[in-house]
């Protein structure tokens, strides 16, 4: 190994023909970026993301005003897998497991002596070794609790985005202007007023603290839940599901607060009284899930009814539409989409509060 | 429009259950005689085995006993060629010696196409190629479009606004995919028909995307050829014969019409190229797709060439290079009707060849505004048809790309082709006033349709469109 440490002398995956790719930037900015590990070209340059997935990295710093040098760039393993995928698949090549394995004192090390304000780790094989979790997709953007006690915002690798996936720059984009956030210390992870399962009277309270002077609720969003709408992705036409039965519901009559209920008496005439004061009847899904099956409840549904996914189609027309997707936009904190079986209520009492944020943020977008 | 696209998703479009049941018996029964045809042609070394040790509990006449390389009993079975699967097609090639061009992006060269645009540039010397592509074809009629239908025989797609171009989607089934020019489409076209005593209208925006990108171009040439016939105008000029542009727009359209008779097969090949060229597609494309057409990518080029040298060729590569660099300089495009859409790749490094290229979004931005504005214009007629006649929310029964199908009573069949050609005429504001050419088409089923001359719409007569969407959209709720 060219480079390499003396950690490299004893790794199962060492090899002469290999060069060690030290760490690259200064990290004045407080944010560390890792990566999957140096292929041809960064082996070539000696630094991490060179070629054409280091023009990719480089232009969204550009586009966003950060330069590479404020950084620290590095990557999982510090030299040149196996072969392309080698690191993306550890179950099926138990060496490359070993290998990362064996390289985690050198991040562990970066990490410890630059002390990192945010972590960004880029790519599924990056999620993973910093954060233990795996999916890119469903992690993209959210702020995710690390071992060692910094928060990370995961993103798409820039390889990723140039085979095909340009669409994703906004995404990734974001991701970074939310490092820059907690490493500036503006970051403050989103507050709600969550009314879970609270009696009639507390229901009916919170209906009237977003009635206006003149009698109306002028936004009313709500989500209802089926046995089966947790593993539903709302994006999907198929994900329209066949059931009809209603087994809980949730509102939001003011930004920033929700209340959610099992479906049952007399919360649904509470609802009701809600839904024929409202101007506005807000919902997610763009195939009208929940009007339809409200309606299909018996319920009187006055007011002008409007997707939120439609607002941010709107906006951001290549993007993904499911909530879980788009709620890093708008929201700060971690998933929750996984909470559905487990905390059923604070799992519909958040999607309530995140979808009306994610309306009303992307309609606020649109009017700038 | 939500009201509106629930409303087609609703009324369905009939399907004549005797006329489905016929040509699917038909479909299936050619399908099956050309995989026996082609069984025929297959080397045995092509097709697959089924070994046992042991004797096979259900013993087949085709299932036969031999002795291996180590002197052992086996009992085989040789299974027939799929032409669904890709390797054995694939497996064919190899064995006929035949050579199949690489997938597309793919790092393996050995890793070839079987898509049939590969398949059809090897059926001249391998005719069991074309049998493969006759089988696919009607498999895929067999398997894609034997559409449920509910008890009033009708089939009930779901509209939305899904591509990011905010063109119309429409799943479960796509009846945008309802085929048009392939072998047997207008059989299939057949099944279609309107419910017992109306008639199917159907309107098409001729050219819309054309007429659009001519007016982005600042193409007065290219507005007039797409509704004339700017494919016949192109043979013509190709041939030598230049059709003046100075001839008004009827005799401009008879003389494309003259010209389209006398070559046919350039037709047929500029019509290719120009829609092909208008959103960047490059010789080698065009040739791919369009093998039967092309010789190959010289071929293809010549022709681009020419249109490119042409007037509204000229115009249109000037406002292709021209609509990149603002895309790229604003990180997005706007359309007509207010859309944003956002492109960041429009040029990239080329590290190979030490420059820059047109980068993956170069296509998508130079198609997003004729495509958007395209359909927000249809939109924009079907709201406004709603907001003349409210019944139109029962008549309207399928959008397909450029075209709005109708279902209406026969007796109101004249009024709902004039409504229908005055609402697809109407110059547009959000346009300057731009207006898309209709064709009116009438029938008793979508593939045996009769273009009907409706009263002459006078298009400096009718009005720019006062009605915004929103104010469309309250008078259809009502």
């Amino acid at each position: 190994m060219q480079g390499g440490t003396e950690l490299c002398n004893s790794c199962p995956h060492n090899r002469d023909n290999a060069r060690f790719v030290p760490p690259d930037g200064t990290g004045a900015s407080g944010i560390l970026v890792v990566g999957d590990s140096p292929w041809k070209e960064e082996q070539h340059a000696g630094r991490p993301f060179a070629g054409a997935a280091g023009y990719i990295y480089d232009r969204t710093l550009a586009l966003i005003g950060l330069q590479r040098s404020e950084l620290t760039t590095w990557n999982t393993i510090e030299c040149p897998p196996a072969h392309l995928g080698w690191t993306d698949y550890p179950s099926r090549f138990p060496a490359a497991a070993a290998a990362i394995e064996h390289c985690r004192p050198h991040l562990d090390g970066l990490i410890q002596e630059r002390k990192p304000r945010v972590i960004v780790p880029m790519g599924n094989v990056a999620l993973r070794r910093i954060c233990g979790v795996s999916g890119i997709e469903e992690h993209a953007g959210y702020v995710l609790p690390t071992p060692y006690g910094i928060p990370a915002v995961p993103t798409y690798h820039p390889s990723f985005v140039m085979k095909g996936n340009h669409k994703l720059t906004p995404s990734v984009l974001f991701a970074f202007k939310r490092a820059q956030e907690i490493a500036n210390g503006y970051y403050q992870e989103s507050k709600y007023e969550l009314l879970i399962d609270p009696p009639a009277d507390r229901v009916r309270d919170y209906v009237e603290s977003g009635v206006d002077t003149s009698g109306h609720i002028a936004s009313l969003f709500v989500d209802i839940e089926t046995p089966e709408s947790g593993r539903l992705d709302e994006e999907e036409i198929e994900g329209a599901g066949s059931s009809f039965t209603i087994i809980r519901c949730g509102f939001s009559v003011r930004a920033g607060s929700a209340v959610t209920f099992p479906w049952c008496a007399p919360y649904i005439a509470i609802l009701q009284s809600a839904l024929d004061r409202s101007i506005e009847f807000v919902e997610w899904a763009d195939n009208r899930f929940d009007s339809r099956r409200l309606a299909a409840a018996g319920l009187r549904l006055p007011g002008r009814i409007v997707s939120g996914m439609w607002a941010w189609h709107w906006f951001q027309s290549d993007l993904r539409k499911g909530l879980g997707r788009v709620a890093p936009f708008f929201y700060k904190g971690p998933p929750w989409k996984h909470l559905s079986m487990a905390e059923p209520g604070y799992y519909n009492a958040l999607d309530v509060v995140i979808g009306r944020a994610c309306y009303e943020g992307s309609k606020a977008a649109l009017s700038v | 429009m939500t009201p509106v696209l629930e409303a087609i998703s609703k009324n369905g479009l009939g399907i004549d259950p005797e006329q489905q049941k016929g040509f699917f018996e038909t479909l299936t029964r050619e399908r099956d005689d050309i995989f026996v045809a082609i069984q025929t042609a297959i080397p045995a070394t092509v097709k697959g085995e089924k070994v046992w040790k042991r004797a096979p509990k259900v013993m087949t006449d085709d299932t036969f006993l031999r002795t291996d390389a180590e002197g052992k009993k086996q009992w085989y079975k040789q299974l027939p060629f799929n032409p669904r699967s890709w390797p054995q097609v694939q497996k064919l090639a190899v064995a006929l010696g035949a050579k199949l061009p690489a997938k597309e992006g793919a790092d393996d060269p050995s890793d070839t196409s079987t898509a049939t645009k590969a398949l059809k540039r090897l059926v001249k010397r391998w005719p069991v190629f074309g049998d493969i592509i006759k089988f696919r074809e009607r498999d895929k009629l067999i398997t894609a479009y034997n559409w449920p239908l509910d008890a009033d025989n009708r089939v009930h797609s779901t509209y939305a606004f899904h591509p990011s171009s905010w063109r119309k989607s429409c799943r479960n089934p796509n009846m945008q995919v309802i085929p048009k020019s392939v072998t047997l489409a207008d059989e299939f076209r057949k099944m279609i028909v309107p419910r017992p005593g109306n008639v199917l209208i159907e309107g098409d925006s001729v050219g819309i995307e054309a007429v659009i990108t001519g007016w982005l171009a600042g193409s007065n040439a290219l507005m007039r050829l797409a509704k004339a016939g700017i494919h016949d105008w192109t043979a013509s000029a190709y041939h030598g014969f230049p059709i003046p542009l100075n001839l008004s727009d009827a005799d401009l359209k008879a003389a494309c019409k003259e010209a389209k008779a006398k070559w046919p097969k350039e037709h047929d090949k500029f019509k290719k190229v120009v829609y092909a060229s208008l959103y960047l597609a490059g010789p080698q494309r065009i040739a791919d797709e369009h093998p039967e057409e092309f010789t190959g990518k010289a071929d293809a080029a010549k022709l681009q060439n020419f249109f490119f040298e042409t007037e509204p060729g000229r115009d249109v590569r000037a406002w292709q290079k021209q609509t990149i660099e603002i895309a790229h300089a604003n990180k997005g495009l706007e359309n007509h009707f207010g859309l944003r859409h956002r492109f960041y790749s429009l040029y990239s490094y080329d590290s190979r060849r030490g420059c820059y290229v047109l980068g993956e979004d170069a296509k998508r931005a130079v198609a997003f505004v004729p495509q958007s504005d395209a359909s927000f214009v249809q939109s924009d007629i079907l709201l406004r048809l709603v907001a003349r006649d409210i019944r139109f929310l029962d008549w309207l029964v399928a959008i397909v790309h450029d075209s709005i199908v109708v279902d209406c009573p026969g007796e109101l069949a004249d009024y709902v082709s004039r409504l229908l050609q005055e609402e697809m005429v109407r110059p547009l504001a959000q346009l300057d006033g731009l207006y898309i050419g209709a064709e009116i088409k009438r029938g008793y089923s979508l593939g045996e349709m009769e273009v009907v001359q409706c009263c002459a719409v006078d298009v400096a007569s009718v009005q720019l469109d006062p009605m915004s969407a929103t104010c469309a959209i309250a008078v259809a709720k009502e």
